[in-house]
């Protein structure tokens, strides 16, 4: 059996689709600020990319010292239900076992990430943002 | 066959949120624009049953609505809910858990398989598109866990039409779009 992740596309015709590195599928870029811990998250969150995302997450967790966590979704191009289930333990998280009012997440208004945070209620979950600065400010 | 497993049908119930609209949201095309690859009728895509595997159909489905000039904010909602059905096959038709398989997951792995083709709807020259998701692997309902039952929220919400047909050899699920206008 051919190994898992190879592309047959019997349709023929197509140059063969490139499958990507795991790592250019995600990006987190964390910035300390005396106040807050800021992770900007760049890319697809779904089932292969999530848990190193959760890891980066636990780990701001462990070092927030006080501090106000703000997840940055603004250049996150598709968000997936693993992606869903992440901001609902992250949030919990926050409020359940750091003492935090809610977990700040900055989204603006990109369909991609907009719509399936609706879809399932999130928006009522999360304190949302429309930016980095916007959540800051609070 | 066996008889189905579990097999439901789900008609679209109105979201909480509004559709996007799609008149506003074309894009302009420059007349002539030749460029982009004709457009298939079919889609037809056969994936390893890993993680990557939705990232790869996600671009290939894109890449297959863009040809058929699908309007903007229906095919992010498409693009979203296929994603869904192959992460679903993926994690509960072959067991596995989120994150990079193990080497021997990845030997035992099925595959994938991503359909797609185009539906007359109604009148004035409307279609609807139609992705058929299926694996080979056994389903399972998902547990009653915390969180498990967002993937087919979110599929629910994103098309006019879901079936999900679930047998102890593998699982279909059948995506029926939203009707868009024909293409220009």
């Amino acid at each position: 059996m051919k190994p898992a992740g190879d592309e047959r596309t019997p349709d023929g015709g197509e140059h063969a689709v490139e499958r990507p590195a795991r790592e250019q599928l995600l990006t987190v870029r964390r910035d300390e600020y005396p106040g807050a811990l800021v992770l900007t998250v760049s890319g697809e969150v779904d089932g292969l990319t999530v848990t190193r995302l959760r890891h980066t997450v636990a780990e701001a967790f462990a070092d927030l010292d006080g501090r106000v966590l703000v997840l940055d979704l603004v250049k996150v191009a598709f968000l997936g239900s693993p992606g869903l289930r992440m901001l609902f333990d992250s949030a919990a998280e926050a409020v359940h076992h750091r003492g935090l009012e809610s977990l700040r997440v900055v989204v603006d208004n990109s369909r991609p990430v907009i719509r399936p945070i609706q879809i399932v209620g999130l928006d009522s979950v999360l304190a949302l943002y429309e930016d980095v600065a916007a959540a800051l400010a609070v | 066959m066996g008889s189905p497993v579990a097999s439901y049908r789900d008609f679209a119930h109105t979201p909480p949120v509004p559709p996007p609209s799609d008149r506003e949201e074309r894009p302009l095309r420059p007349p002539g624009d030749q460029q982009r690859s004709a457009a298939r009728p079919v889609l037809h895509v056969v994936l390893g049953a890993e993680w990557v595997a939705a990232s790869l159909a996600r671009d290939r489905v894109r890449h297959w609505l863009e040809g058929l000039d699908w309007p903007p904010a229906q095919l992010d909602e498409l693009v979203l809910a296929v994603s869904e059905a192959v992460s679903n096959s993926v994690e509960h038709g072959y067991g596995m858990g989120p994150g990079p398989p193990a080497l021997e997951e990845a030997w035992q792995a099925g595959t994938v398989t991503v359909e797609g083709r185009t539906v007359p709807s109604g009148a004035d020259g409307f279609r609807c598109v139609e992705f058929t998701v299926c694996d080979d692997g056994g389903w399972r309902e998902p547990a009653a866990e915390r969180g498990r039952g967002h993937g087919l929220l979110v599929m629910r919400a994103c098309v006019d039409d879901l079936v999900v047909d679930g047998r102890a050899s593998g699982t279909t699920v059948v995506l029926r779009s939203r009707p868009a206008p024909p293409a220009r």
